[in-house]
């Protein structure tokens, strides 16, 4: 099970590396790293700060872009190029090629942060810039939130179109990203109980991807909160688990004409 | 016959739901047969028959809702049981970013086979069809027949007992489909294995199989041997002959009509070997004709095909 896994995910890895898209979308996220120190340079504001705040902004929201765009097309890319069909009738569960799609998707993502994280590092190294202690958890963070947007992107691509797939993810990024308001509104005195009952039920179905977020400290090298290395893996392991779960059970179902 | 079949289909049915409002359009309905180890199979029917689909249910792409289908006693929805297959879809469409020997070590790889075995089998398939000197060359970069190729070596690389193939001969020009004909027919007569294949390309069938099974419009309409379903011997005899005038062609046979290939050529075809004499006869009578060949007619699948299925009859069955 776990070798098949391993060659679906070795397949997909390389597959999305030999892909243009990819190489274009390394591309536009350097850009905006190397943007950022040009930005720095001009202002009269703190170098670090603004590197910092520009650079890891831009590689999250570019990573967010492309993980999204490549997520929703690795099943229906299989589908409409008919390559599904030759594998799965070799003996592979349905759920071994979800989770070996999915594996190869966080490990064409890994390469991909590293290569930025890089950059911003010979940025700061090349400005004598020091990084903090927060800097790695930063970017750690952020493939955490890269890990359940895919596995979001996932789930909805396991019954749905990939344009449909991806406004769907954009949109539970977008939820979720401002969802640390629904949890500030939910403890504002003076409403009424229907209304804090609705944003409860809302908020618990958003990954409130806020709570991951470690960016501005690492601006002015602020620690995590003290329990966020135990928050933070949890978060990322019950969504991404959840919605990979229930990926399988609709891929499972569906029929692959 | 054996009693275990490789095969087994018992009353099977499928429905699409096709659409927003998920209309049901039944494409197959009870359908049943089984295939025996070690015989070569064709699955015929026109387009849209419901051979792909079939296909599709035994190897687990497609749910259905009615029936049972077994692969060598393991229930199909077990993946377990595609271990004993190997598949080659139609107008294969392989990962084109990997390069021949990738591919193949991609398939291995599904099937549990370990490095040495991926890389004996890899070297023996390539040799086996013919693409030695490509496996080193993007799948991108394959013409069709060099396609249709690599997906007969997936379909073999776990060594099979069973091997399907979804038209395999389509889309080839006459050597590809030659050369795919004479690997099926060496797969089952000197290895031994079960093939089960679609196809409408009708003149390879009886070539290949030893047995054949008709669908159309989503129901079983026959199966049985080539021997049974074709009766042996001459039919009829078709009598070409050379006369310049129509006057004297007509005369000497008047149901003879033009030869659209020949110019001056005449043809008649005649039912048994009386009315051959009198027509031979009569023509050697006949001043300023020759007789240029006398042959033998035999019936084919694709008459049969075309007695069931020609001229709207098709449409009948829907």
């Amino acid at each position: 099970m776990i070798g098949r896994i391993w060659a679906i995910a070795l397949n997909t890895l390389r597959e999305l590396v030999r892909d243009r898209v990819l190489a274009v979308s390394f591309f536009f996220g350097v850009a905006i790293t190397i943007f950022s120190g040009y930005v720095a340079a001009k202002t009269p504001l703190n170098w670090g700060e603004i590197v910092m705040n520009v650079s890891l902004g831009g590689i999250n929201i570019s990573l967010i872009f492309i993980t999204i765009i490549m997520t929703v097309n690795l099943l229906a890319k299989e589908i409409e190029k008919k390559t599904v069909f030759t594998v799965l009738t070799k003996p592979v569960r349905r759920a071994e090629f979800i989770f070996g799609k999915f594996a190869g998707m966080l490990m064409t993502l890994a390469v991909a942060i590293v290569i930025m994280m890089l950059v911003v590092m010979w940025l700061c190294t090349k400005s004598a810039w020091p990084l903090g202690p927060v800097f790695f958890p930063a970017i750690l963070s952020i493939y955490g939130e890269l890990i359940v947007v895919a596995a979001v992107a996932m789930f909805f691509s396991s019954f749905s179109t990939p344009y449909v797939s991806g406004l769907l993810t954009l949109a539970v990024w977008i939820c979720g990203t401002l969802a640390g308001i629904l949890r500030k509104m939910a403890n504002v005195e003076g409403m009424s109980a229907e209304t804090l009952r609705a944003i409860r039920a809302i908020y618990l179905l958003l990954p409130d991807f806020s709570r991951l977020n470690l960016k501005d400290r690492v601006a002015y090298n602020l620690p995590p909160p003290s329990d966020y290395y135990v928050y933070a893996p949890l978060f990322v392991l019950a969504w991404s688990g959840s919605l990979l779960l229930l990926a399988v059970i609709l891929f499972d179902r569906r029929d692959l004409k | 016959m054996s009693e275990n079949p490789v095969i087994q289909v018992e009353g099977l049915s499928k429905i699409f739901r096709i659409g927003f409002w998920m209309k049901q359009k039944p494409v197959l309905s009870n359908v049943s047969f089984s295939i025996q180890k070690g015989e070569c199979v064709g699955f015929l029917g026109p387009n849209g028959a419901g051979k792909t689909t079939t296909l599709k249910c035994i190897l687990g792409l497609l749910t259905y809702e009615h029936g049972r289908i077994q692969i060598m006693g393991k229930d199909a929805h077990d993946s377990r049981a595609r271990a004993s297959v190997g598949f080659m879809p139609d107008n294969p469409y392989f990962y084109d970013h990997l390069k021949g020997e990738e591919f193949l070590d991609f398939i291995g790889r599904l099937h549990s086979l370990s490095g040495a075995a991926r890389r004996r089998k890899i070297d023996e398939l390539m040799e086996l069809v013919g693409l030695s000197h490509a496996r080193k060359l993007e799948l991108r970069k394959y013409s069709k027949g060099m396609l249709q190729r690599i997906g007969i070596a997936q379909c073999l690389i776990n060594d099979p007992e069973i091997a399907i193939f979804d038209e395999p001969m389509e889309g080839l020009d006459p050597i590809g489909r030659k050369e795919v004909r004479d690997l099926l027919r060496r797969l089952n007569r000197e290895q031994g294995k079960t093939v089960f294949f679609s196809t409408h390309i009708l003149p390879d069938i009886e070539v290949i199989c030893d047995r054949v099974i008709i669908i159309a419009g989503g129901e079983l309409q026959g199966a049985g041997l080539l021997s049974d379903l074709l009766p042996p011997g001459i039919q009829s005899w078709e009598v070409c002959f050379r006369s310049e005038a129509e006057t004297s062609a007509r005369r000497a046979v008047p149901a003879a009509h033009p030869d659209p290939a020949s110019r001056n050529h005449w043809l008649a075809t005649v039912s048994d070997s009386q009315n051959l004499q009198k027509a031979l006869a009569s023509i050697q009578e006949t001043p300023g004709i020759e007789i240029v060949s006398i042959t033998p007619q035999r019936r084919h699948i694709e008459d049969l095909f075309y007695e069931k299925f020609g001229s709207g009859k098709q449409e009948a069955v829907k």
